[in-house]
């Protein structure tokens, strides 16, 4: 009864419509670049050209075309019909069919009363007014060589007792530069070490922190939707530790600065879950932790020097342990090595090589994870991260089939992913040393293995993980903004009933009606239909 | 090896001397877009070359045939990204038409017949947009350079450049 409503409207709506053979600026292609590119595209933020009005776009016309049909823009490395994730950037195929169309056509103009409303673009944090701010001490000068710049800014956060955080939100100072930001915690003073050692603002390090952290926080990259943990979940920022970001200033032509900061909200209500980090490496850390122990910022050469003297049998692959140890120390602290990493093979990929590994770690209790964490260097092409659990059913986590350095990042997941007891959590990664590699780092190509530098390569899936508890499936992990907005079809920045009465409109149409209109297709399969529904009605709800 | 042989490379060499420092006249036409992300990229590179290639007879000159590159923008471009040349905006596309661009960054090279020695890349960093090489392995642009200087005899080369496409002026019958 209800839905053969529905069909009626769908079709009143279809007979409205306007025959879809002038694809125009006004009233095709405005809300698709407005809605997915200007964010990014205009005066100051770090997509180059704005795309802001028509004879912008216009003016790009060709590029646009180019950019969306080969999928680098907008850009969102995962592959949105694997799994999803809070924060999503696609366009859907009919989108940009009409992108061509449209270019194809001469790009007109057509009626500009019919032109979507620009978006309003948030000004300050997204998040409200931040309990902690944390700032750079000085702005840092890239030194514009076009060369990219890593650099680690230790920031204390002179905390007098351990605070629970809610979320953390990083601002770019110059957004131009910024390209991404890793987040992490020391509590041994190491960091801060580093810095006096070197004479600029900051030191500088491309694969990590070179320093033990004892937590890593949520990374930035441009559209980042900073996501604040559920109710009674958060992450322990101890007293008195430093905070250090990694910055990734992009290649840049000439000198410039940047002086960025952090925003921590803590939590109003009382922990009952701290969020813990588990994480598959090509090494078991149990392995690494049972024969070099927690060994953190002791001299690893040392602690073999000793082992021999006190007559221990040194393990085979004593050479692969001693470089992954010299960097995974780093991470002991803050990873729950929670059970056995395997992996297919020794960590190393020829020269030459396009080289495959297999990972897998066991879950030993029942958790929920959050968001997932990808890292590999330039060899690096895709990921494929998915668990099994004991009775052979499957949950997708992530997957890329063109990684991209640049935009490497966090995924929150859009809803708690339970992972039984018994789990195996498998991850494959491909890396390509061939001269066909563009990035490839080492001409010729050398023998590459684990290490921090550009030249070495490295495999981390870092997965936020909370207990386990009955009725988490259902716990959105909304983000502040922006999420909501994907059924707020009305723009009136709610999720009410009239939003419900447009997705009802929509409902059972699908790709290549006249009146499809892809925000409706929610889990954009090309269908308005019941699997979208529900998940209309978990993001109203949630 | 034989005497002959020797005369012949001596007489070169005599000829590359007298040459070295005095190109044959020549003009780099540099198709430029001051929205585009490699454009700006390449302004260092562009910047290099000119320090060490140009002079009076090998001028280099900036195009920019973006319609909306207003001589305003085009100058705030020059300023901020230092490019130590002189920049023309082609609005009509009268400059595109006549060298055959189709790219920012892209460059053209002709002699003082104006006949095109080579078009394309300034060099191969970028495989294609968004994947920048980390180790640049032809210079296409320097090597013309070099030749020219050295007064090496060129035939027309053509590369692939990659970077922004220039946008062709509207049909505006389509309107
Ligand atoms: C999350 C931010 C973001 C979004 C959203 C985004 N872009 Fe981009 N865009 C970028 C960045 C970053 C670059 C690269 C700039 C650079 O290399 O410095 C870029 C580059 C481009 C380029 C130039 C390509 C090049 O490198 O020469 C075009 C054209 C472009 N974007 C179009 C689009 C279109 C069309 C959309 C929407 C469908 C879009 N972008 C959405 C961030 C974004």
């Amino acid at each position: 009864m209800r839905l053969t409503a529905l069909s009626i409207l769908a079709l009143l709506c279809a007979m409205a419509s306007p025959s879809a053979q002038t694809v125009t600026f006004g009233e095709h292609i405005s809300p698709i670049i407005y809605n997915n590119c200007t964010s990014c595209h205009r005066t100051g933020e770090i997509g180059a050209m704005p795309l802001t009005n028509y004879s912008e776009v216009a003016a790009h016309a060709t590029m646009i075309q180019h950019v969306t049909q080969n999928r680098y823009m907008p850009p969102w490395k995962p592959d949105p019909t694997y799994s999803q994730h809070i924060g999503e950037r696609t366009l859907t195929q009919s989108e940009i069919d009409l992108i061509r169309n449209w270019v194809d056509a001469g790009f007109p103009q057509g009626d500009l009363a019919l032109e979507a409303p620009l978006p309003t673009f948030p000004t300050g944090s997204a998040l409200g007014t931040p309990d902690l701010v944390l700032t750079m001490a000085e702005p840092f000068a890239i030194r514009g060589d076009n060369e990219d710049q890593y650099q680690v800014f230790v920031l204390p956060t002179g905390l007098a007792e351990p605070r629970a955080i809610a979320a953390v939100e990083f601002r770019p100072g110059n957004r131009q530069i910024v390209h991404h930001a890793l987040l992490a915690v020391d509590i041994t003073g190491t960091a801060r070490q580093n810095d006096l050692e070197t004479p600029e603002y900051g030191y500088e390090s491309f694969g990590g922190f070179d320093s033990p952290i004892a937590a890593i926080l949520p990374s930035y990259t441009p559209g980042t939707r900073t996501v604040a943990f559920p109710h009674g979940v958060g992450q322990i920022l101890p007293q008195n530790a430093d905070l250090l970001v990694q910055v990734h200033y992009a290649p840049w032509p000439i000198a410039e600065s940047d002086q960025s900061s952090v925003n921590i909200f803590f939590k109003k209500e009382s922990l009952e879950r701290e969020v813990g980090l588990i994480a598959i490496v090509p090494f078991s850390l149990n392995d690494i932790k049972a024969f070099f122990g927690n060994f953190g910022g002791r001299d690893i050469e040392q602690i073999i020097a000793q082992l021999e003297a006190s007559g221990a049998e040194l393990p085979p692959n004593l050479d692969d342990l001693i470089d992954f140890a010299a960097s995974a120390n780093d991470l002991f602290g803050a990873i729950n090595p929670m059970a056995k990493i395997e992996i297919d093979s020794r960590f190393v990929i020829p020269a030459r090589e396009v080289k495959t590994f297999r990972g897998t770690l066991t879950i030993d209790q029942d958790i929920s994870l959050l968001s997932i964490y990808l890292h590999m260097h330039l060899l690096g092409q895709s990921w494929e991260v998915y668990a099994v659990d004991p009775q052979g059913n499957r949950t997708d986590l992530v997957r890329i089939s063109d990684w991209d350095f640049n935009w490497q990042g966090s995924y929150t997941f859009t809803h708690f992913q339970k992972i039984a007891a018994g789990s195996k959590i498998h991850a494959v990664t491909t890396y390509d040393n061939t001269i066909d590699n563009p990035l490839n780092p080492n001409y010729p190509p050398r023998t590459v293995a684990w290490g921090e530098k550009t030249t070495d390569e490295m495999l981390l899936v870092a997965m936020e993980y909370v207990p386990y508890r009955q009725g988490d499936e259902n716990i959105a992990l909304a983000p502040s903004v922006g999420y909501v907005a994907r059924i707020d079809f009305d723009g009136d920045r709610q999720r009410d009933f009239d939003d419900f009465v447009l997705f009802a409109q929509n409902f059972g149409l699908s790709q290549g009606d006249a009146d499809f209109q892809s925000r409706f297709d929610l889990n954009r399969d090309g269908r308005v239909d019941f699997a979208d529904f529900i998940i209309f009605a978990r993001l109203f709800g949630g | 090896m034989n005497w002959r042989h020797n005369i012949w490379v001596t007489v070169g060499a005599i000829f590359l001397l007298a040459g070295a420092g005095i190109c044959a006249p020549h003009k780099v036409y540099v198709f430029l877009g001051e929205t585009c992300p490699v454009s700006r990229h390449y302004t260092l590179t562009l910047r290099n070359l000119h320090a060490q290639y140009a002079s009076e007879e090998l001028e280099f000159i900036g195009v920019f045939p973006n319609r909306l590159s207003t001589p305003t923008a085009i100058a705030a471009f020059k300023e901020k990204y230092m490019l130590p040349f002189s920049c023309i905006r082609d609005s009509a596309h009268a400059w595109v038409n006549r060298l055959g661009a189709t790219v920012t960054p892209e460059v053209v090279v002709v002699d003082s017949s104006n006949a095109a020695i080579y078009r394309g890349r300034i060099d191969n960093t970028f495989a294609r947009v968004g994947k920048r090489r980390r180790v640049v392995t032809a210079r296409d642009l320097a090597d013309v350079l070099n030749a020219i200087c050295n007064n090496t005899p060129l035939t027309f080369r053509q590369t692939q450049a990659i970077g922004c496409f220039i946008t062709p002026l509207q049909n505006t019958a389509q309107e």
